[in-house]
C-alpha cells in the first residue's frame, strides 16, 4: 500500500501535469510583456485582422492519432480571442470584406517545430486610412509541445504570438475611435498590399480564351487567392475574377489586356482516340524556370477515373504546376484543359506504378461553361490537315503563367 | 378472353416493379463519393437509406463531389482533471480501475467539391466515458453513448441537408452539365 509520501508524490505530480494541460487565458499575457497601465481595455476602436485563408483552413490528419490537428483552427479562435479582449469591436476578416474599420491588421504565420516546441512567427502590418501602413513588426512564441493534445500546442503558441502582436500594436499606436475613425475597408485596398509577394500559395497554368484578354484556368488553381498575378513571358498582369465552377473545376479571369493570341474550341469537341495532342504549361514552379514546358501525348480514353464527370484521359506528361494549361490537338483547336492525375503514390503501394495517366475536363464543358457564363470564344471545326507544329505553336502562343497569392 | 382489370393491374406492376425499386428518387443529390474516418460503415448505411443519398457510393474514387464525415475530440478543463486523475489510479492499480475521460465528440460533415470545402455541418456533445484499458473497444474510440449519438446525427444532418441552398446549388448546376441522375 502506497505511503503518504507516495500519495503526495502522485498528487504533486497530477497537479503539474494538469497545471501544463490548462491553456493561459486571453488577458494573460507571456512573462515579460505588458501593456501601458493607462490604457483601459477594451480599446474602443474597430479593427479588422486579416490572416490567408490557407493558414486558417491548416489541419491535417496523423492516423495514428486518430482525429484532426487544426493549426488554421488554433489561430482563428486564439486571434480571434485576443481581438475580443483588447478591442470593442475586433473580429477576423477576409480579403474581400468590405465592412469599415479604424485598423486593418495583417498577420502573415508561419510555423515550426523545433526542440520539444511549437514555434509561431507572426510578421503582421497594420494599415491606417488610404491604405498608408503605419506599422510593421514580427513577433514568436514557442510553446511546448503537449503529445497528448497537439491541437492545444498550437492553440497556446498562436495565443501567445496573437497577444505579443496585439500588445505591440495597442502600445506603440494607443488607438481609440477618435484617433481612427471606422473608415477603412479591407476590400478597397490594394490586394497586392496585403498578400505576400515572396511565397505564392499556388502556381498554374492558364490560356487566352478570347481577344479581350480572358484567360481561362483551373479553378483549383485560383481558390480563395487575394491577387492573382498573370504573366506572359515576363510581363506581369493584374487580374479580376469572371466565372468559377468547383464542379467543373473551371474558372476564367479577366486581365483587361487584349490578347492577339488565343484558343478556338473545336467545334462540337469530338474526340479521336489516339490522336495526337501538345500540352503546354509552368510546371514545378520555382524549380523549373519561368518559360513554358511542352509535352506531347495523346487522347488515352474518352472516360476517366470511375465516377468522374466530363473528363477524357490524356498520356502527354504533367507535373504540379501545369493544371489549367491546355490539352491542344494538331489542328491548333482545344480540347481540354488540364485538371488533374492518377495519384502514382497511392497506387504504388499495390506494386502499380501509373504511367501518364492524366485527366483533362473535356471542351464541350468548357464551351457550356462560357456560354452559361456570357463568356465570348470562338469554335472552329476540326483541321484534318493539322501537324505537330501547327497545334504545338498555337499552344505556345497563348499560355500565361499564373500565381495565387493571399 | 380477358383479365379482370385488378389482376392485369397486379401483373403489370409486377412486371415494372425491379426497374423502379432501383430508382434514385427525384430529389435525390447527385452521385457523391463517401468518405469517412469514424464508424464508416454505420454512417453510411445510415445515409444511404435517406433518400436524399440514394447515389451515395464508396466506390466512386473519380467523383468530383466527396462528402467527408470526420470526429475530432475537443478536451474539457474538467476532463483534463478526471482524465489525469483517473490515468494515474489506472496506472497504479495495473488498469483494474478505469480511466474516466471527459470530451466534447466532435462530428463534422464536409461537401467537398474537387478539393474545395463547399459546405460543412458539424455537431457537437460532451461525453464521459470510464474506459478500462484492457477491454475491447468496438465503439472506435467513442463509446457506446458516443457511438449511438453520432448515429444520431445522421438525421440532424440529413434535415440540415434539406434545407441547404449549397447542395441545392450543387444538384442544380450538376444537372445543367451532366443532366439528370443516373437511375
Amino acid at each position: 500500500m502506497p505511503n503518504f509520501r507516495s500519495w503526495a508524490a502522485i498528487l504533486v505530480a497530477a497537479l503539474l501535469v494538469l497545471r501544463a494541460t490548462l491553456s493561459p487565458a486571453a488577458e494573460t499575457l507571456p512573462a515579460g510583456v505588458s501593456i501601458p497601465k493607462d490604457l483601459k481595455l477594451p480599446l474602443t476602436v474597430a479593427v479588422g485582422a486579416y490572416v490567408p485563408s490557407h493558414t486558417r483552413q491548416d489541419r491535417f490528419y496523423p492516423p495514428s492519432v486518430g482525429y484532426w490537428i487544426e493549426p488554421g483552427k488554433a489561430i482563428e479562435d486564439a486571434l480571434g480571442a485576443v481581438l475580443k479582449q483588447y478591442f470593442t469591436q475586433g473580429t477576423l476578416i477576409a480579403a474581400d470584406n468590405a465592412d469599415p474599420m479604424g485598423l486593418l491588421l495583417v498577420l502573415h504565420p508561419k510555423w515550426q517545430g523545433e526542440a520539444g516546441t511549437i514555434r509561431l512567427t507572426f510578421k503582421y502590418q497594420v494599415f491606417g486610412e488610404k491604405g498608408a501602413v503605419i506599422l510593421e513588426g514580427q513577433q514568436v512564441f514557442a510553446a511546448p509541445v503537449k503529445a497528448m493534445n497537439l491541437t492545444k500546442s498550437f492553440y497556446n503558441a498562436a495565443l501567445g504570438a496573437s497577444q505579443l502582436a496585439v500588445a505591440d500594436v495597442v502600445t506603440k499606436l494607443r488607438p481609440d475611435a477618435g484617433k481612427y475613425p471606422a473608415v477603412n475597408k479591407l476590400a478597397d485596398l490594394d490586394p497586392k498590399l496585403i498578400v505576400d509577394r515572396d511565397h505564392p500559395v499556388a502556381t498554374g497554368t492558364g490560356f487566352f480564351i478570347n481577344a479581350t484578354g480572358q484567360v481561362m484556368t483551373a479553378a483549383h488553381v485560383l481558390h480563395d487567392c487575394a491577387y492573382t498575378e498573370v504573366k506572359r513571358d515576363d510581363k506581369a498582369l493584374d487580374s479580376r475574377p469572371v466565372a468559377s465552377s468547383l464542379l467543373l473545376d473551371l474558372a476564367v479571369i479577366d486581365t483587361g489586356v487584349p490578347a492577339t493570341r488565343f484558343l478556338p474550341l473545336r467545334k462540337d469537341a469530338e474526340l479521336f482516340i489516339g490522336e495526337p495532342v501538345a500540352n503546354v504549361g509552368f510546371p514545378l514552379q520555382p524549380i523549373l524556370s519561368a518559360s513554358p514546358n511542352l509535352t506531347r501525348g495523346n487522347v488515352s480514353s474518352r472516360g476517366a477515373l470511375s465516377g468522374s464527370m466530363g473528363q477524357f484521359q490524356f498520356s502527354a506528361p504533367i507535373q504540379p504546376g501545369s493544371s489549367g494549361g491546355p490539352v491542344v490537338s494538331d489542328g491548333g483547336e482545344l480540347l481540354g484543359v488540364t485538371v488533374s492525375t492518377l495519384n502514382a503514390a497511392s497506387l504504388l503501394g499495390q506494386g502499380a506504378l501509373p504511367q501518364n495517366v492524366n485527366f483533362a475536363l473535356d471542351a464541350r464543358f468548357a464551351a457550356l461553361f462560357l456560354r452559361r457564363n456570357h463568356i465570348a470564344f470562338t469554335e472552329v471545326p476540326a483541321n484534318p490537315k493539322g501537324d505537330p507544329r501547327t497545334g504545338n505553336e498555337a499552344a505556345l502562343a497563348s499560355v500565361v503563367r499564373l500565381s495565387c497569392f493571399q | 378472353m380477358s383479365l379482370p382489370a385488378t389482376l392485369r393491374g397486379l401483373i403489370l406492376a409486377l412486371a415494372v416493379a425491379p426497374a423502379f425499386a432501383r430508382a434514385a428518387p427525384a430529389d435525390a443529390l447527385p452521385p457523391i463519393q463517401f468518405n469517412g474516418t469514424v464508424a464508416g460503415d454505420e454512417l453510411y448505411n445510415l445515409l444511404k437509406a435517406d433518400p436524399q443519398f440514394a447515389n451515395l457510393s464508396k466506390e466512386l474514387i473519380g467523383c468530383p463531389i466527396v462528402l467527408r464525415v470526420t470526429h475530432s475530440f475537443a478536451l474539457t478543463s474538467g476532463g483534463k482533471a478526471s482524465a489525469f486523475g483517473s490515468a494515474i489510479w489506472a496506472g497504479g492499480t495495473l488498469g483494474l480501475l478505469p480511466v474516466v475521460t471527459n470530451n466534447d465528440l466532435v462530428i463534422t460533415y464536409d461537401l467537398v467539391v474537387n478539393g474545395t470545402v463547399l459546405a460543412t455541418h458539424a455537431y457537437q456533445r460532451n461525453f464521459t466515458r470510464a474506459v478500462n484499458i484492457w477491454a475491447n473497444d468496438t465503439t472506435y474510440g467513442l463509446g457506446k453513448d458516443g457511438l449511438a449519438w453520432a448515429k444520431g446525427t445522421v438525421a440532424e444532418f440529413s434535415a440540415a441537408v434539406a434545407n441547404d441552398p449549397k447542395f441545392a446549388s450543387l444538384a442544380a448546376e450538376y444537372a445543367f452539365y451532366f443532366g439528370a441522375q443516373p437511375q
